[in-house]
């Protein structure tokens, strides 16, 4: 038995050494979480807006359209849970916060990061944010949560062509949508409608009462909350499943009328976004953001307008 | 049983266990797919009926130790063995944990007097272990998963692909079910052997078969032993008449396709295999093919090679059934192979999968005649050889791990 252990420990030594170094090597890859939570370190106390979400947010809204001293800490498959621990990490230091904008798209309500295809990226926030709210270990280690395939590309970008994992603007916005480069329109309209669309509504009424939560803190802090759904190409409308939005949209329709610091714009049809405007079916490229951005400008400032009652 | 004072009394304690074994099988396994066919069967003659259905979940692995548990209660009635009086024996044979969940199929004969017996560490063996262990993560996590990815994609979006990307899906296929199920046997059998423990082997290279019957005599082979020494054997075997023979192979193969599940496309899968393997038992040539196959060459003769790939191809044939969700999905598939779109250039051609599979090929070919294809590595391989290949496959495995996919047996 002893030679066996013995035999072991000799064979998982170099493994060993060799997942240390890489986990070292890993975290110090400059990134998008890393580079948002050290912004919002800093400047928390000075932001009047903050973007909350989603990539349906993150690609969207570029804060250098916005009046207010803003910033968009979206993030790809961000959802409502991790929104809500983003706001009370810094709670104590919202002092200029206005307005929490946030997207209620048609899968908001119905997903959650741990239970989706991207349940990888919960390691960011729990390495770099400090946020644990899922136990596993995996997430708490850059190699456990990715395999060597994705590992040893970030670590060759980063350490050979010296190209950082860094895709967001100094204001948060995702800048890797860039209108030359499209996707297909109509077949990503397809998927994507098919990989939003939920099995069931297992995390509905969690999500809901996550949003009320979110509402509650913006609330006691005298914040406004302006909700909406993003611009989506017809592809993607045409193939959503009419009762899961019915009742996103019925349910964020109550929420507004319950609470008073919130409001709610539907942007889903709207029709002055075009095919120029999109990346992908469900994702606007740099000119349907500044599109989009400045009509969100304009309703901040009218809501910034009002007061909290 | 072992105690009953009458002949009478045996039987009833006998068949009253057989019934309850099979009873939860049928309730939990098979109970929806009789309420649903008698509900179609009724359609046809005009007649609606709703059946209840239950809404439960299939406890994993309930087909192997149900017939794990009958095992034992059919041996000692046959008494072949003793009843074993110490519980905690008989519950670490019921709930072995490498076995419970997807086998292999144990025998009280075989398992019991190991569990009986004082068991002390035996260093080459739980080295050997370990190496089945690595051996079968390799081929689950590396093999299954990569091949599973591909063969999900065809067969899951068949209308949009030619017929020559149909062969693709269903060769994948096939590797994927061989890796994934041989890929947990081996993970079983190596975790059993740490602790002193031989499982029955299930696997014994069975690409590399020379016909049906050899196929079978080398896949699942706990499953197919069990239904040899329990169903066919008692039903009369390969003596007696021709119709007998052939009433015997029908039936063992379709309860065999049933035991997977509940489900034609299951039934047509076991049917076709016994339609493959007819002729040779009817003209006893089954056992023509008992060695292995070019044992001590490097290359098999030209008449193996062509013996194999027939082989492999009603095989891989059979397997579309088996993974077709309905019969008109196996249908469909089998007649897009069939027409001409199966002369273009398969869109789908991942080469990096291929060679892994041709790799994955040689290695077992070469390893062949020993009991999995990394078996005996310390007397082929010198250390430092040898740790670089544990080395390799260990970064392999980590290099593609994160398409998790299911095993598929642990669904029977």
């Amino acid at each position: 038995m002893k030679r066996f252990l013995k035999g072991i420990a000799i064979f998982l030594l170099p493994l060993l050494i060799f997942c240390i170094f890489s986990e070292i090597l890993l975290r110090r890859i400059p990134n998008d979480y890393k580079y948002k939570k050290k912004y919002l370190d800093i400047n928390s106390r000075y932001i009047s807006t903050l973007f909350l979400g989603s990539s349906h947010a993150f690609f969207s809204i570029n804060p250098d359209f916005i009046k207010s001293n803003s910033f968009n800490v979206a993030y790809v498959s961000q959802s409502l849970d991790y929104d809500l621990e983003i706001l009370n990490k810094y709670h104590d230091k919202w002092d200029s916060l206005t307005c929490i904008v946030i997207p209620v798209d048609y899968f908001s309500l119905f997903t959650k990061l741990e239970t989706s295809v991207e349940a990888w990226r919960i390691k960011n926030y729990t390495l770099y944010y400090g946020i644990n709210i899922n136990n596993n270990i995996s997430y708490y280690s850059e190699i456990l949560s990715n395999n060597l395939k994705v590992n040893s590309k970030r670590l060759y970008n980063y350490y050979f062509r010296h190209h950082p994992d860094i895709s967001c603007s100094m204001l948060g916005w995702g800048t890797d949508y860039n209108s030359k480069s499209k996707k297909d329109l109509e077949s990503t309209g397809v998927s994507a409608a098919r990989r939003h669309t939920a099995a069931d509504d297992k995390e509905f009424r969690d999500n809901l009462e996550i949003l009320q939560k979110i509402i509650d803190f913006a609330h006691e802090k005298n914040i406004n909350v302006l909700l909406f759904t993003s611009p989506a190409y017809k592809s993607y409308v045409h193939n959503l499943d009419s009762t899961q939005l019915k009742q996103t949209i019925s349910a964020v329709s109550l929420l507004t009328l319950n609470n008073n610091n919130t409001e709610y714009h539907n942007f889903l049809n709207d029709p002055s976004f075009n095919e120029s405007d999109f990346y992908d079916a469900d994702h606007l490229n740099v000119l349907g953001a500044k599109k989009f951005t400045l009509k969100i400008d304009s309703l901040i400032s009218k809501e910034n307008g009002s007061t909290v009652l | 049983m072992s105690e009953a004072n009458t002949l009478r009394s045996k039987r009833l304690w006998f068949w009253f266990s057989i019934s309850v074994n099979l009873g939860f099988l049928g309730v939990f396994k098979y109970f929806n797919f009789f309420a649903a066919s008698f509900a179609e069967s009724m359609s046809h003659i005009g007649i609606e009926v709703n059946p209840w259905t239950l809404k439960v979940i299939l406890p994993v692995g309930i087909s192997f130790y149900t017939f794990h548990g009958l095992s034992y209660v059919i041996d000692i009635y046959k008494e072949r063995i003793r009843p074993e009086k110490n519980f905690i024996a008989y519950a670490v044979f019921v709930s072995f944990f490498p076995l419970l969940v997807a086998g292999p199929i144990e025998r009280a004969t075989h398992l019991l007097p190991q569990i009986q017996q004082r068991r002390t560490f035996n260093y080459t063996k739980a080295v050997d272990g370990l190496r089945q262990i690595l051996w079968g993560l390799f081929k689950k996590i590396v093999l299954a998963d990569q091949c599973a990815i591909y063969a999900n994609l065809i067969f899951n979006n068949s209308p949009e692909y030619s017929g020559s990307t149909h062969i693709v899906g269903a060769v994948f296929f096939a590797f994927q079910i061989y890796c994934d199920f041989s890929g947990y046997s081996d993970i079983a059998l190596g975790t059993a052997r740490l602790f002193g423990i031989d499982l029955l082997r299930n696997f014994a290279f069975p690409y590399f078969s020379r016909d049906i019957a050899e196929f079978w005599r080398r896949w699942h082979i706990s499953l197919s032993t069990w239904f040899r020494d329990y169903l066919y054997i008692p039903l009369g075997g390969s003596k007696g008449s021709t119709g007998i023979r052939i009433r015997n192979i029908l039936i063992i193969f379709i309860v065999s396709g049933f035991w997977h599940g509940a489900n034609w496309t299951f039934i047509i899968w076991g049917l076709l295999n016994a339609l493959y393997i007819l002729p040779s038992i009817l003209s006893r040539s089954n056992r023509n093919n008992l060695d292995i196959v070019a044992q001590g060459k490097y290359l098999p003769s030209l008449k193996d090679f062509f013996s194999i790939i027939l082989t492999f191809s009603l095989t891989v044939f059979a397997w579309i059934f088996f993974r077709s969700e309905s019969l008109t999905e196996a249908l469909n598939y089998i007649s897009v192979i069939f027409s001409l779109s199966i002369f273009t250039i398969p869109t789908i051609k991942p080469m990096a999968l291929v060679f892994l599979l041709i790799a994955f090929l040689v290695i077992e070919w070469l390893g062949r005649e020993k009991q999995y294809a990394l078996a005996n590595l310390e007397l082929r391989l010198p250390k430092v050889l040898r740790w670089s290949v544990y080395y390799g496959m260990v970064l392999i495995i980590y290099y593609f791990t994160g398409s998790a996919q299911k095993f598929i047996y642990f669904q029977f």
